[in-house]
């Protein structure tokens, strides 16, 4: 039986025009691999930055920035197909992080992104330089100060500049909610942060 | 200059939502990038990785374009006979099958759909020896990776086993023959690849399918015979010394091969497993499996740019690394998999109050991620 069905296949498969043979263009491989380099290009950064912050370790995150887009090309390697990148790799990477990674925050994200040094345009006068850092340390500590359902989607939000739409879908969570939880995250840091204190 | 327009009072009043300018300070706040080495290494990893697991023919966007166009179809049948019909009508219905069998493992109900159906389409379809040689290899690697994850699941019982090396040897048996063929009609080049390709293979088997996982000092001990047995072989025109010393070359290669291919066989076989797992590891255990199967993919990588690069020492040593951290995965599965067998047989009901304990404690943690 097999062999006749194999012969079957192959009269038939003869007789197919080549333009209507499935898959006979390797261009798919080499314009696959183009849109996955691009999209490394583009959103490897932020997909690091999302992690590390979630995580609060920056070699584990780079671990799974990585393990982020190789679970991008399985996808694509098993016939799926990506339209949209970004929320396509914040939704891997969050789902990554809940899934195999439930360890508690032990670094605060003022040690974390004051350890590296804080990048401010070198024509800066030292004094301005100074403000600004204890401006940012001051927001950091204010955000490391809220509620992990809050602080996931004000971080998501301000510093990933996603729409609600994409939290939503990324998160699980229905845009109503992710609204209300982005108004009362901001409320809160507000609270946390105090008077304002821009000019300081 | 950007970072102080945030503390410019005028500018900040002309930001129209009044959450703008925290909005900006959280932005700048929370700035963080790679560094640009880790992301250059990186960027290369993914690409050997897109190379390593190419998009395969007939998968993807393009199984959409089948025509639906209804003149098309009527010509078709005008002008193809019944039987070419009646197989397309058999690829048609039977396509889901096929996907579907792709993924199964010996023991499922669509494995044999797998093994004997659509893999032999693929050998029919193969129009030289060279293509016949380079399917009957991918389907013996193809079942060395069905074993490395069924060991895992630890569900690689000895008839199995003898299962999967009989259909193994066959396509061993396959490939030798397309060679023999490529030897005869002069394509010396291809037929020796295609004995690498062999021997490789056989080194591979020796670290998936025995029945004791082998370690590297027995693969080389082997790898001494190969170079033995090979110099025999090659003894024709060529003075003694010089064919034992290309002998033991070509061994060395088929040896690095062979551990490479065993070494992607379990990468791909972990990752899957991890990815898909049929059982509940622990914490601890996935943690460590996926810290693991990271050192075996990235000493893999550096094998095959060290390879690339014509570093044939440093391959070798790069994809043995590979192999002992792929094959210490098993080793972190079974143990964990015992551990929890032997508890469970211990204490029955200490096992119940603390898994308990630990539903209560999981359950409250989703109460804090869902609460507003």
């Amino acid at each position: 039986m097999k062999n006749e069905y194999a012969e079957w296949v192959v009269v038939w498969y003869s007789n197919v025009p080549a333009s209507k043979k499935p898959m006979e263009n390797p261009s798919q491989q080499q314009e696959g691999e183009k849109a996955f380099l691009a999209a490394y290009d583009e959103f490897g950064d932020a997909i690091f930055r999302f992690l590390t912050m979630k995580i609060s370790d920056r070699e584990i995150a780079r671990d799974l920035t990585q393990e982020t887009f190789t679970r991008a090309w399985d996808f694509c390697v098993q016939g799926g197909e990506i339209r949209e990148w970004r929320p396509f790799l914040y939704r891997t990477a969050y789902n990554l992080v809940v899934d195999t990674y439930r360890k508690k925050r032990a670094v605060s994200l003022d040690a974390l992104i004051d350890d590296q040094g804080f990048a401010v345009s070198d024509d800066s006068a030292h004094e301005k330089r100074t403000i600004v850092r204890a401006e940012m340390s001051r927001v950091r500590k204010g955000i490391d100060q809220l509620d992990e359902t809050y602080r996931d989607i004000v971080l998501m939000r301000y510093t990933e500049d996603l729409p609600p739409k994409d939290i939503a879908r990324i998160t699980g969570l229905s845009e109503n909610v992710v609204s209300v939880r982005l108004h009362r995250g901001v409320e809160k840091l507000r609270t946390i942060l105090g008077p304002d204190k821009k000019q300081i | 200059m950007k970072f102080f327009n945030i503390f410019n009072t005028k500018d900040d009043s002309q930001l129209a939502p009044p959450t703008a300018g925290l909005a900006a300070r959280i932005k700048a706040a929370t700035k963080l990038t790679m560094d640009e080495t880790s992301r250059q290494e990186m960027r290369a990893h993914l690409f050997e990785y897109t190379k390593m697991r190419p998009i395969r023919v007939g998968s993807g966007a393009p199984r959409e374009h089948v025509s639906s166009n209804k003149r098309g179809a009527l010509t078709f049948i005008r002008r193809h006979s019944m039987s070419a019909v009646t197989a397309v009508l058999i690829v048609m219905v039977s396509g889901g099958t096929v996907a579907a069998a792709e993924t199964s493992l010996p023991g499922d109900i669509l494995y044999p759909v797998k093994v004997h159906v659509t893999e032999e389409v693929r050998v029919a379809l193969a129009p030289t020896p060279k293509a016949r040689a380079a399917i009957a290899v991918e389907r013996a690697e193809r079942r060395l990776e069905e074993a490395a994850t069924l060991a895992l699941s630890g569900k690689l019982t000895d008839e199995v086993r003898a299962e999967i090396d009989a259909n193994f040897e066959r396509h061993v048996e396959d490939a030798e023959d397309s060679g023999t063929q490529l030897a005869s009609s002069n394509a010396q080049e291809d037929a020796s690849e295609v004995r690498a390709n062999v021997g490789a293979m056989r080194v591979a088997r020796e670290n998936i399918l025995a029945r004791r996982i082998v370690h590297t000092a027995k693969l080389a001990a082997k790898a001494a015979r190969n170079n033995e047995e090979a110099a025999t072989m090659s003894m024709s025109a060529e003075p003694t010394f010089l064919a034992a010393q290309e002998a033991t070359t070509v061994a060395d290669d088929t040896e690095t091969k062979g551990r490479r291919t065993a070494a992607k066989v379990r990468i791909d076989a972990s990752r899957k497993f991890l990815d898909h797992s049929p059982i509940h590891l622990g914490t601890t255990t996935e943690v460590k499996a996926r810290k693991q199967l990271k050192a075996a993919t990235d000493a893999f990588f550096s094998g095959e740019v060290d390879a690339a690069l014509g570093n044939k020492a440093e391959a070798s040593s790069n994809f043995d690394s590979a192999l002992e951290a792929a094959t210490e995965i098993q080793t972190l599965i079974s143990v964990s998999q015992d551990s929890k067998h032997d508890s469970a047989d211990e204490d029955d009901s200490n096992n119940k109050n603390s898994n308990d304990d630990e539903n209560r404690g999981s359950s409250g943690s989703d109460n804090v991620n869902l609460d507003l």
